[in-house]
């Protein structure tokens, strides 16, 4: 079936789940009328982000500065160290894991797991001395055990510290992933035995920038080829974090 | 102990102030008008903080007040014409360092173009192309339906590119 004009924008714009994603993927690659469509609508989305970009830099005036200088204030000021209780349902549909626009589908390439190895010394050595990273004795990367355990116990739309978890998803091999932010990264971590592993890490897009649609959203990318057998609802990511993510049918 | 809705509201807004300067711009259409609305809108946000549920993401839930807020302004006032500060056209023109000459030219004529489409679309476009919300999120800030959010997206990007001389790719049944 030919996909109409709304499922090709949906497809640029990353809403599409991605089964779906793939049968347009398809159809975009074997036929040059779609294929134009959808540079044309990638186009569209790109110059509109640039047309905003110079404004990243203006300066703020005077009033919105003295206001965001007394938030800051405000929130340099000390506070309790959190421990995270209750159920999120900031999920709402579950949708966060594909549908976020800035990890499009539009330009699938067979990327794999990727890891930016400066990007990940950059982090590694920024997070110190609590690192959310660690380099074992045979040179791999690994999340640290604090690390281990925001992601064990943090629900989705939450933040801990400067670590924030988007979305919680079962791949289609049984394993329990989750995506999460840190800093300027992003990345996916699936739940091997007791570990979460490390599956994907990458630099997230700079606000405001042009973005080139293109081979750079190893994060979609990564997302696909775990493939999705399920997001997770608020009430089954509750459920499992109660659970210490122990294997269970939802 | 988790943080307070207040502590949550403000970390948002100093988090995400360039996206919702960016939204605010794309209303506004010129950056001191932008700025005041942002700060009317943070104002807003800070004043009902305490009803602020972080179930929902802050980015929606601001750029929802600031949505309302503006289109309370417009209805007090007569809407004004296109316009783009001397200043800033100078800034979109100038030398940034990060585009060539034609994609420079490019953006001012996008800017222009995105400034000159009816409100309901230029919200949609900030939302969702300038900004990166979800379709569902748009639709939740601007209180329409999500097919409502795709029809204006896809007429925006239909009229954005035509005023951009590259629109025989968009001219769909949409």
């Amino acid at each position: 079936m030919t996909p109409d004009d709304f499922e090709l924008m949906a497809f640029v714009d990353g809403e599409l789940d991605a089964q779906t994603s793939k049968r347009v993927a398809e159809a975009v690659e074997a036929d040059p009328a779609l294929r134009a469509k959808v540079d044309a609508l990638i186009e569209s989305r790109d110059v509109a982000r640039a047309a905003y970009a110079p404004a990243e830099d203006a300066p703020l005036s005077p009033a919105l500065k003295e206001m965001m200088d007394g938030l800051q204030a405000d929130l340099d000021a000390p506070e309790p160290v959190r421990a995270w209780q209750g159920v999120s349902d900031g999920m709402g549909s579950g949708a966060g894991v594909l549908s976020r626009t800035r990890y499009r589908l539009a330009a699938m390439t067979s990327v794999g797991v990727a890891l930016g190895a400066a990007a990940v010394w950059m982090l590694f050595q920024q997070a110190q001395p609590q690192s959310l990273l660690i380099l074992s004795e045979a040179g791999e990367l690994a999340l640290s055990d604090r690390a281990q355990r925001i992601l064990d116990e943090t629900p989705s739309g939450h933040n801990a510290h400067e670590f924030s978890v988007q979305a919680s998803f079962v791949s289609e091999n049984g394993a329990a992933c989750r995506q999460f932010e840190v800093t300027d990264k992003a990345g996916i971590a699936c739940l091997d035995q007791q570990d979460w592993k490390l599956v994907v890490l990458t630099d997230l897009p700079d606000e405001g920038l042009y973005q080139a649609a293109g081979g750079t959203d190893v994060l979609a990318v990564a997302t696909a080829e775990l493939g999705v057998a399920k997001v997770l609802t608020k009430e089954e990511e509750a459920a499992r974090i109660a659970n210490d993510w122990q294997p269970r049918i939802d | 102990m988790a943080s307070s809705p207040e502590r949550l509201v403000r970390e948002g807004l100093v988090r995400h102030l360039p996206k919702f300067r960016r939204f605010a711009l794309s209303l506004a259409r010129n950056q001191a008008d932008a700025d005041d609305l942002v700060q009317a809108g943070f104002e807003r946000a800070l004043a009902k903080a305490k009803s602020y549920n972080s179930a929902y993401k802050i980015e929606t839930w601001v750029f929802k007040i600031i949505q309302n807020y503006w289109t309370d302004q417009m209805r007090k006032q007569a809407r004004r014409g296109t316009t783009v500060d001397i200043d800033e056209a100078h800034a979109l023109m100038g030398e940034d360092g990060r585009h060539s000459a034609e994609t420079r030219d490019l953006s001012f004529k996008a800017r222009l173009a995105i400034e000159q489409l009816p409100e309901d679309h230029r919200s949609v476009v900030a939302l969702v192309l300038v900004n990166g919300e979800s379709y569902k999120d748009a639709a939740e800030i601007l209180g329409v339906p999500v097919g409502t959010i795709m029809s204006r997206l896809y007429r925006a990007r239909q009229t954005l590119m035509q005023q951009l001389g590259n629109d025989q790719n968009l001219g769909g049944q949409a």
